[in-house]
């Protein structure tokens, strides 16, 4: 019974590490339809160029830098990837229909992956921290310290993302524009200054998840197209263009997947958490959390 | 001159024509008549799938599957119903317009992005089971050893087996024919002009008595069943079917060939399903030039991001702007003339 108790932990250990690589990739989707309206198809490969930028990181010819740092560095380096994407590729076409959208998202998301495919090859890299391997005993269980710093700066994360988009002046405005893009205009509200922003945000997001869960993954030029999927899957799931449901149902995707993987199949893993966000689809289409406007 | 002008638009389906079954006889080699087979079930497909995203405005991610089922049903069923190869390719379309009524019903539920997303998780799915599902389809070690077609020649005792790509090539032509005729009768009547209301405003054409739902499932419907007759022709010309069948890879060339060449115009769609197929092979056959697939793929990615920002309309969008221009300045000469 015990040995069944720590399965159990182990598999929940699991799904909400899987949910909080998710989420945080969700979050950022999330976030750019709910103010932008579009769905980017190139998001989980801001996550793959994350990953390579940790592995630059911490490979550095000249001894390595610590790994906090590395991780602020890699959080603002995909933020300010995705801002340069945004400002050269899609600000032009944002007022497009969403099917242009996609097919821009598309290219950069070929772009992307074949660039990094030609310098990096298709060896997976590994990507190991100081944490990764350090190994500690809670109720019994051995977990990775990487695992317990996911965790809680997800958490930190999520709290803070609240609190931003709830409370400061620069949220405020991305719910508005999100809610109501022409009255924006007419008050005042930079638009494109806030599409940039949001921009930058979920750029970040998708490299802060790179930083910390890519070590415990390998990281390959394909990584981000199931990323993305999962993600996209997520967002609607959540009601699109609720931050907080999108979160809620990454977290149990991640979950989900996890524990089917552990208990059922593992080949049949993805069938089960498509197959759910389907189900979620037919059952109620605006989302398991969703109203019908904003963020 | 006026005849001649007026006649231009057969004449040019005509010169098409003869052009399309005249060229594979300049070629001995296979690999030639290869690309040409390539390019033909690309304007298939791609029409099929305009016939929904370009003309109605609903776009599904996940046609693919239509493809991968239909060339499953004919390596599965094929062997064990005896169907001979227009019994093959009856029962995947049949079957899968019918899996496209059921699925349509179901997905058109939900609109634009979550409909695309959602059929893309339908095709992934169906992927994941055809690759995991050894008992039925052996999982990544395909389907193999499908049987060739045969047609027993009337009045005789002779049968002919279709072997070489050439043969496939002119047993793929009315396949073609068959897509372009619906493909233009649909979108040129009533109903095409149906389908552009309901993808320009649902609320405002179903206030004047035309059913979204309805025109949203028969695109979806006949380019399910087309698809799937080409599934079928996949299997029996390359006599294995692979869970790679179902590809997303085939939504994403999908959309390029659509959306570069011109979305909702037929000379677009086999504009771009031509220059899709043919310029990578072309690319590739550089010799010196020779260019890796994954500059390839940069190059693809590339142009589909200047198309969508210098050309949003696609090619074919192009050259309508420069055809207008030029009969335009021609006007204004006539009329200075007299």
């Amino acid at each position: 019974m015990p040995l069944q108790l720590e399965i159990f932990l182990e598999h929940l250990l699991n799904g909400l590490t899987l949910g909080a690589l998710y989420a945080l990739v969700t979050a950022g989707l999330s976030l750019i339809f709910g103010v932008v309206r579009l769905v980017n198809f190139a998001h989980g490969d801001f996550f793959m160029v994350g990953g390579y930028a940790l592995f630059i990181l911490l490979n550095l010819p000249w001894g390595a830098i610590p790994y906090p740092i590395i991780v602020i560095l890699v959080t603002l380096i995909v933020a300010v990837f995705a801002m340069l994407i945004e400002r050269l590729m899609l600000q032009p076409v944002l007022d497009k229909s969403w099917r242009i959208h996609a097919v821009a998202t598309l290219g950069i998301s070929i772009v992307l992956q074949n660039v990094a495919l030609i310098i990096f090859t298709t060896d997976p890299k590994q990507v190991p921290t100081p944490f990764t391997t350090k190994i500690v005993s809670l109720l019994g269980l051995r977990l990775s310290v990487q695992r317990i710093i996911i965790l809680g700066i997800a958490v930190l994360v999520f709290l803070a993302l609240q609190w931003f988009v709830k409370r400061t002046k620069l949220g405020k405005a991305m719910r508005a524009v999100s809610q109501n893009r022409d009255m924006c205009q007419v008050v005042g509200i930079d638009v494109p200054r806030i599409a940039l922003i949001t921009f930058a945000i979920s750029g970040g997001l998708a490299g802060l998840a790179a930083a910390l869960i890519a070590p415990l993954l390998s990281v390959t030029p394909t990584m981000g197209l199931s990323l993305t999927l999962k993600g996209l899957a997520a967002v609607i799931m959540g009601g699109l263009g609720q931050l907080n449901g999108s979160i809620y149902a990454a977290f149990i995707l991640g979950l989900v997947e996890s524990f089917f993987a552990g208990y059922v199949s593992f080949a049949f893993k993805d069938v089960v958490s498509f197959g759910l966000f389907i189900l979620v689809l037919f059952l109620r289409p605006q989302g398991l959390f969703g109203r019908r406007i904003g963020l | 001159m006026t005849a001649l002008a007026r006649a231009r638009p057969w004449l040019l389906w005509v010169a098409g024509g003869v052009l399309v079954l005249a060229l594979p006889l300049q070629y001995s080699g296979g690999y030639a008549i290869n690309i040409m087979i390539n390019t033909l079930m690309w304007i298939v497909f791609a029409l099929s799938f305009d016939l929904s995203a370009g003309h109605v405005g609903t776009v599904s991610l996940g046609h693919p599957a239509f493809f991968g089922i239909g060339a499953y049903l004919t390596a599965l069923l094929g062997p064990r119903l005896g169907l001979g190869y227009l019994g093959n390719t009856l029962l995947s379309a049949s079957l899968m317009a019918l899996l496209a009524l059921v699925a349509g019903v179901a997905f058109f539920r939900v609109r634009e992005v979550s409909f695309a997303i959602g059929t893309l998780g339908a095709v992934i799915i169906a992927q994941l089971i055809a690759n995991n599902a050894y008992d039925l389809t052996g999982g990544p070690l395909c389907v193999k050893g499908i049987a060739r077609p045969e047609f027993a020649i009337p009045f005789t005792d002779v049968t002919l087996k279709v072997i070489h790509p050439l043969q496939y090539y002119y047993l793929l032509v009315p396949l073609v024919v068959f897509t372009i005729v619906l493909y233009k009768a649909m979108t040129s009547s009533r109903i095409g002009r149906a389908f552009i209301a309901v993808r320009e405003d649902e609320v405002r054409a179903s206030a004047v008595g035309i059913r979204p739902l309805r025109y949203k499932l028969l695109a979806f419907v006949v380019g399910g069943g087309i698809i799937g007759a080409l599934g079928s022709f996949q299997a029996q010309y390359v006599t294995v079917v692979c869970p790679s069948e179902i590809a997303l890879s085939y939504t994403l060339n999908l959309l390029i060939i659509v959306f570069v060449g011109g979305a909702g115009s037929l000379r677009g769609v086999l504009l771009g399903s031509v220059i899709f197929s043919v310029l990578p092979r072309l690319l590739e056959q550089g010799g010196a030039l020779s260019i890796p697939p994954a500059y390839q793929q940069v190059a693809y990615g590339l142009i589909l991001i200047l198309v969508v920002l210098f050309m949003p309309d696609g090619i074919d969008g192009q050259i309508r702007r420069m055809t207008d221009k030029w009969h335009r300045s021609r006007e204004v000469e006539v009329g200075e003339d007299v």
